[in-house]
């Protein structure tokens, strides 16, 4: 039977995919795919969204990814670090490592890029706003759930760039459902 | 732990967003002012019996649609795939269903910037057996039924879908001229011509998996390589007592392997004189015996040089 409006697909024999992104400019599907068993080994598979021919394989452990709005430039995230690929000459372009004085436990959950690609914006027990190209740190912003296991789990940045919402999660079951609005020119 | 779940989105005017907050079975989606942060509405589908489970959401970025990872119900029973509603009114605009098993997982989900296509990742937690890890749905004819905008989004969607069709035809089609090009190239020794034309008909024909183009340009390629590392090998062994592998790469701009290979087979043939040493990946060449022989060829065909001309 053909499922109406499927385009194509592909089936794994004992392997995940754990994050799936188009590219802005309509060039590319890009999907992380993970071995299972927890042994970590995962490369990021470049598509042709329509005819879902295999185009190119950056091999590097990863848990997210993210394109640029301009599609030149692709984040990727292993833990807590945030590596971003250049798109044209495929090697890698920038690190951003995300360090915290509490204890780390999740690394990296969310991150975000602001459509006019000045700040990348990372996510974990706290939040830390790079600027883009030069990857300094300019902001830390804290002020979340102060118990362990509350981590930024959702990241949005306003259309004009000038704002950021965050929303935390909390594993202790607490329905906390504070969202904060941040300035991120200003922090 | 995923990325995606609970997922806040700006509406495209800045002013408004969209959130959606997932509890242990239920969620939330509301939607705020952004100045304000008053709340404006509250999605209601979520508390609909038919949408159980709703662990991913992702937003058109139009604004206009909320799409949605679950288990949906699938006649009497329930089965686990993609929702796509409006936001205005919340109405179904399509269903795609990945597995009637309640063993899926979904791990991503995510929409094209123009709106028409739709990605879903996930894996089956009893994994014996092949499954769906990754499916992408055209979602245009049915966002064109509803916004009465039909022949545009369709026809853009067609031609995209008819470009790719045609540019597969188009790089079979050609396949025989660019090969007679090519094989001209190597004819007349112009490798790095042949070479540069090769890979860029490989990355083509990788796009559309025209495999056999590929394992054509593939041979071609190492040929030619071959070529090339031999010409600088020729050329480096007068002049040079030892040299590295990666030397030779740098002078010829082809990776280390195939020189390898590719001087292991020249001194067995004894096409030089020299010796490879594995651990150090490095070459000696024996330069007084390579310009003796050099020398020798070029007596040789000078002799025959003289004879050729001498009859003409």
């Amino acid at each position: 039977m053909v499922e109406k409006d499927l385009l194509w697909f592909l089936n794994g024999i004992d392997c995940n995919v754990k994050s799936v992104k188009f590219s802005p400019s309509g060039e590319f599907l890009a999907g992380v795919y993970e071995s299972p068993g927890g042994s970590g080994y995962s490369v990021i598979f470049l598509f042709n969204p329509i005819t879902g021919a295999h185009l190119k394989t950056i091999k590097t452990p990863s848990n997210g990814i993210a394109f640029f709005p301009s599609s030149k430039y692709l984040c990727s995230v292993e833990q807590s670090k945030l590596i971003i690929w250049d798109l044209i000459t495929w090697k890698k372009f920038k690190k951003l490592n995300h360090k915290s004085n509490r204890k780390f436990v999740y690394g990296i959950t969310s991150f975000a890029i602001t459509p006019n690609e000045k700040y990348i914006i990372s996510g974990a027990e706290d939040i830390h706003i790079w600027d883009f190209p030069s990857g300094n740190k300019i902001h830390t912003l804290k002020g979340f759930g102060r118990e362990i296991g509350c981590y930024i789990i959702s990241l949005a940045i306003s259309p004009d760039s000038k704002f950021l919402i965050a929303s935390p999660h909390s594993e202790s079951g607490a329905k906390d459902k504070d969202i904060k609005i941040w300035d991120i020119k200003t922090g | 732990m995923g990325y995606s779940v609970g997922g806040i989105h700006f509406f495209p005017d800045g002013k408004k967003y969209i959130f959606h907050v997932v509890y242990d079975v239920d969620s939330i989606t509301e939607i705020r002012e952004f100045s304000s942060n008053k709340l404006l509405r509250t999605l209601t589908f979520t508390k609909d019996s038919d949408d159980l489970n709703t662990k991913l959401m992702t937003f058109s970025p139009d604004g206009k649609f909320i799409i949605y990872a679950g288990e949906h119900k699938k006649g009497e029973k329930f089965g686990r795939g993609v929702r796509i509603r409006k936001i205005e009114t919340e109405e179904l605009i399509a269903s795609y269903y990945v597995d009637d098993m309640d063993k899926y997982l979904f791990s991503s989900l995510d929409i094209s910037r123009d709106g028409n296509l739709i990605a879903l990742s996930g894996w089956t937690e009893s994994s014996p057996y092949e499954r769906r890890c990754l499916s992408v749905w055209d979602f245009s004819k049915r966002k064109a039924e509803f916004e009465k905008e039909k022949q545009v989004i369709q026809e853009k969607m067609r031609a995209r879908i008819k470009y790719e069709k045609e540019q597969k035809e188009f790089l079979l089609n050609e396949f025989e001229n660019q090969s007679r090009t090519i094989e001209a190239l190597i004819q007349e020794s112009n490798y790095s011509k042949a070479i540069e034309l090769l890979s860029k008909y490989r990355k083509q024909a990788k796009g559309y998996d025209l495999y056999e183009i590929m394992n054509w340009s593939d041979e071609k390629l190492k040929a030619c390589k071959v070529q090339v590392i031999k010409k600088t090998v020729l050329n480096l062994c007068t002049k040079y007592a030892r040299l590295q592998i990666i030397e030779i790469a740098e002078e010829c701009g082809v990776n280390n392997q195939l020189i390898i290979s590719t001087v292991k087979a020249m001194i067995k043939n004894q096409e030089i004189y020299a010796k490879y040493f594995e651990s150090s990946k490095s070459v000696a060449f024996d330069q007084q015996a390579n310009i003796e022989e050099i020398d020798n060829l070029m007596t040789a065909y000078k002799k025959w040089e003289d004879k050729e001309f001498g009859k003409k």
